[in-house]
């Protein structure tokens, strides 16, 4: 299936994602506010543009009315970007999927011809409390009512902790800890190489043993150590998605651009749990659906962005996008395939646990790196086998998930 | 066991801690109730506030398990109502008689034995006959008060150490009348606050201060005999103790931590039961003429006292008159050069604890520092084997055995190593 007419996105920024890791992080002293993440990346967003003439705008973000007490978050475009006054401005949400759904919602308003280009962006500002109290905003991702009870204080790190569990029980404790843990090194590795992401000054010396360090239930989780987890995060991304008609009129020269070939989206029933702990149902069905939408298999995809909230969640997606047989993921992460220089470059700036995972933002970041790495900008640059690059947004335990697999310029 | 209890000189810098130790303890006991009694009003509320602070640090650093005991949802409701619980267990008081209906007794008051026998007399009016009574006091032979205030059977000693809710050593004295039923409910309460709990014989002093205050005596016996000015004594004692001896901290800093006039008050406690030894603590007593008391002020800042402290640190070492900078001059160099180098092995007591071969590392420090010749060497030697005949003292008089008296010093005052070792 080709879409009706062809859609780009380009001009993609990310501010410095913040918080617990990055050297200036205080929780005692003043930090960044949204409106000077929102300033940020709107300005980024811009200078790669010739005019910034907007007909749309999408914001993504979770949970901005607990953690920030904002509602109402479209009046933030027109702040953003002046151009949006008088034009429709819309918030999705869908948890740490918001990001995706944003994208999903920018291509369907360009598709629909009801705008040519549209400004899309994703924030959180979460380090406004302590990660105790974070957890039960963060819950909100979950069916709260019927599971938020019984679930682990940190809630969603026991979410995964139990997915860690399965995994372990199935395919060998070891096998599955060894795969944590490199992902874990792959993470930090891979941010090393971005000034803005939040682990960008970890300079731990043996990142594989501390990957390796035992889960201490009485501290934290059963399953997952410190090092399976993604960051609490603040920060903003955005991009611009536009029609070829659309480009032109804000300046962008199209090689600057790649070009979105499938857009899926799959979503479970909150109100139940996985009924396999060890597959990721959603991700799996939206990455068949992409892969149908663009004629296109794993062996196609040169760049991958996978939504690692836990070290787990990586190597099960992996596995559910058919990179990895079920229980091989820990192997080819092993392997150093998902390195720069390997089969399928993954998560090449960091992913959520090495560049940060500010909930909001996450998924318009993916696709900011996609953006970079296609169009051969990217400080961690991958060996392109291909013109692909594809990417997972989720949100909550595999419940909302939108897959976008994307082309770059001139192929 | 603590559904009744109250603490007397709850407000107090012992009693705060000892409050918290048994409001943990009965924090989600229904229908408990903990008095707290204190002459100090303003002091009350401050404990209230501590108390509401300590509440909500423990249920956040035991979150699982309090969630899991909660009907609530959210971690910030269970820890809320976890505190609003706890609080409402407790009764804030002024007055002794409020404490009638108590069955388990802490008091933390006034370290003086007519002031607590008058104090025991008017609760052995007040409370019923199954009451039982713990003392805190940290020298006072139990069975003096036992026998004035007619409480047979009924008290004994339940030392905590500073402070309550982090030391984990207690020492429980129990006097030759104490009844078994009260022995055990101190040694269950003890465990239950997950202490250690070691037994004193009932002599003044106890183990601790048995050992601490003819210890710092003898610190201060060396001053006339080092034959150096004032300053430089304190400063070469305190190091000697500190760094040669790998103490925690020098022992004219750790009198200073403790405060002179508590020092002092134990002396004379210990004067009197012992008569036939010497406890000079004329320079203590001149000390706390000139002003200088040491001790903690509100917050566990340290004062000043045989030294001044700038962040916790020393900085400068009383002269009678002023404080003299260890900066000032050169008179601490040549304290430092006097000394001589450390023996080989040396590194700091905060080291030491990380260190994975602590036992054999320590033999071989203490061989380099008993085949050293040099002056610090000397003194540390003279210094450590007074320690450990004070704590054969201790052992010969039944004060406690040789593994209570160790431990004691080791729990108690974070000693590396007990005085009676095989390392010299």
């Amino acid at each position: 299936m080709t879409f009706r007419k062809r859609v780009f996105v380009a001009a993609g920024y990310n501010t410095t994602y913040f918080g617990p890791g990055r050297k200036e992080f205080n929780p005692k002293a003043p930090m960044p506010q949204l409106e000077d993440y929102l300033k940020e990346t709107a300005k980024g967003t811009s200078a790669h543009c010739k005019n910034t003439d907007f007909d749309e705008g999408v914001i993504s973000n979770f949970m901005a009315e607990r953690f920030i007490n904002q509602g109402n978050l479209p009046g933030f475009l027109p702040f953003m970007m002046p151009s949006l006054l008088h034009k429709p401005c819309t918030r999705v949400e869908g948890a740490c999927g918001s990001g995706g759904l944003g994208l999903a919602s920018g291509l369907r308003s360009v598709l629909s011809g009801l705008a040519s280009n549209v400004f899309v962006c994703g924030f959180e500002i979460q380090n406004t409390m302590k990660a105790l109290m974070g957890a039960d905003v963060l819950a909100g991702a979950a069916y709260y009512k019927g599971m938020r009870k019984d679930g682990h204080a940190f809630f969603f790190p026991g979410v995964f902790s139990d997915r860690a569990k399965a995994y372990q029980d199935k395919y060998g404790k070891d096998l599955a800890r060894d795969g944590m843990a490199h992902w874990y090194e792959n993470a930090i590795l891979h941010a090393r190489h971005y000034p803005k992401a939040q682990e960008y000054t970890n300079s731990t010396p043996d990142l594989l043993s501390l990957g390796k360090t035992a889960p201490n239930s009485e501290a934290f989780v059963p399953h997952l150590n410190l090092f399976d987890c993604s960051k609490v995060s603040d920060g903003a991304s955005s991009l611009v998605m536009a029609s070829e008609d659309g480009l032109m009129r804000l300046g962008i020269d199209p090689k600057n651009a790649i070009e979105i070939v499938a857009c899926a989206q799959a979503e479970g029933d909150i109100t139940q749990h996985p009924s396999d702990l060890t597959v990721l149902s959603q991700t799996q069905a939206a990455a068949k659906a992409a892969y149908k939408q663009s004629g296109l298999k794993p062996s196609d995809i040169a760049v991958l962005e996978v939504h690692d909230c836990f070290s787990i969640t990586g190597l099960l997606s992996l596995e559910a996008l058919g990179f990895a047989e079920a229980g091989q993921a820990s192997k080819l992460v092993a392997s150093g395939e998902t390195r720069a220089n390997g089969t399928i470059p993954t998560n090449l700036s960091g992913g959520l646990c090495g560049f940060g995972h500010p909930t909001g933002a996450t998924g318009v970041r993916q696709m900011v790196d996609l953006l970079e790495q296609l169009t051969h900008k990217a400080e961690n640059q991958a060996k392109l086998k291909s013109p692909y690059g594809m990417m997972i947004s989720m949100g909550g335990n595999d419940k909302t998930v939108t897959c976008l697999i994307v082309k770059a310029p001139h192929a | 066991m603590l559904e009744n209890t109250c603490v007397i000189g709850a407000a107090g810098k012992m009693g705060s801690g000892i409050s918290w130790l048994v409001l943990k303890e009965i924090a989600a006991t229904k229908d408990a109730i903990l008095t707290l009694c204190d002459p100090n009003q303003k002091a009350l509320i401050a404990l209230r506030s501590y108390l509401e602070q300590q509440l909500r640090k423990h249920a956040t650093e035991n979150i699982g398990a309090v969630r899991a005991s909660s009907k609530w949802v959210s971690n910030s409701d269970v820890i809320d109502n976890f505190v609003a619980e706890g609080l409402s267990k407790i009764w804030l008081t002024r007055h002794v008689d409020d404490c009638a209906s108590c069955k388990v007794v802490f008091e933390a008051a006034l370290e003086d034995v007519d002031f607590k026998v008058g104090l025991y007399s008017k609760l052995r009016g007040l409370c019923g006959s199954d009451a039982v009574f713990f003392t805190n006091t940290s020298s006072i032979p139990i069975h003096v008060i036992e026998e004035r205030a007619q409480l047979t059977g009924r008290i004994m000693g339940f030392h905590f150490y500073n402070p309550p809710a982090v030391q984990k050593l207690v020492e429980l004295i129990p006097t030759q009348k104490t009844r078994p039923d009260v022995s055990e409910l101190a040694t269950r309460i003890g465990k239950q606050m997950g202490k250690v709990l070691v037994t004193s014989k009932d002599v003044a002093g106890f183990i601790g201060n048995g050992h601490f205050i003819r210890d710092g005596l003898f610190a201060l016996s060396l001053i006339k005999e080092l034959g150096l000015d004032f300053v430089s004594s304190i400063y070469t004692i305190n190091r000697i103790s500190q760094d040669f001896m790998l103490r925690p901290m020098g022992i004219f800093q750790l009198i200073d931590y403790v405060g002179l006039d508590v020092f002092a008050c134990i002396v004379k406690i210990m004067r009197e039961a012992h008569s036939t030894e010497k406890f000079d603590d004329s320079l203590i007593q001149q000390l706390l003429t000139q002003g200088v008391r040491g001790g903690q002020g509100s917050g566990g800042v340290q004062k000043d006292g045989f030294f001044q402290y700038a962040s916790g640190e020393i900085a400068a070492v009383w002269d009678s008159k002023r404080y003299v900078p260890l900066s000032e001059g050169s008179w601490r160099s040549h304290c430092d050069e006097s000394l001589g180098q450390l023996p080989q092995g040396y590194q700091p007591w905060k080291k030491w604890l990380k260190s994975s071969n602590r036992e054999e590392g320590l033999r071989q420090y203490f061989k380099a520092l008993f085949a050293a010749e040099s002056k610090g060497a000397k003194l540390a030697k003279s210094y450590l084997m007074r320690s450990k005949d004070i704590a054969a003292k201790l052992v010969h008089d039944g004060v406690g055995t040789k593994e209570d008296v160790n431990q004691v010093l080791q729990s108690g005052f974070f000693h590396l190593y007990g005085p009676q070792n095989s390392y010299y």
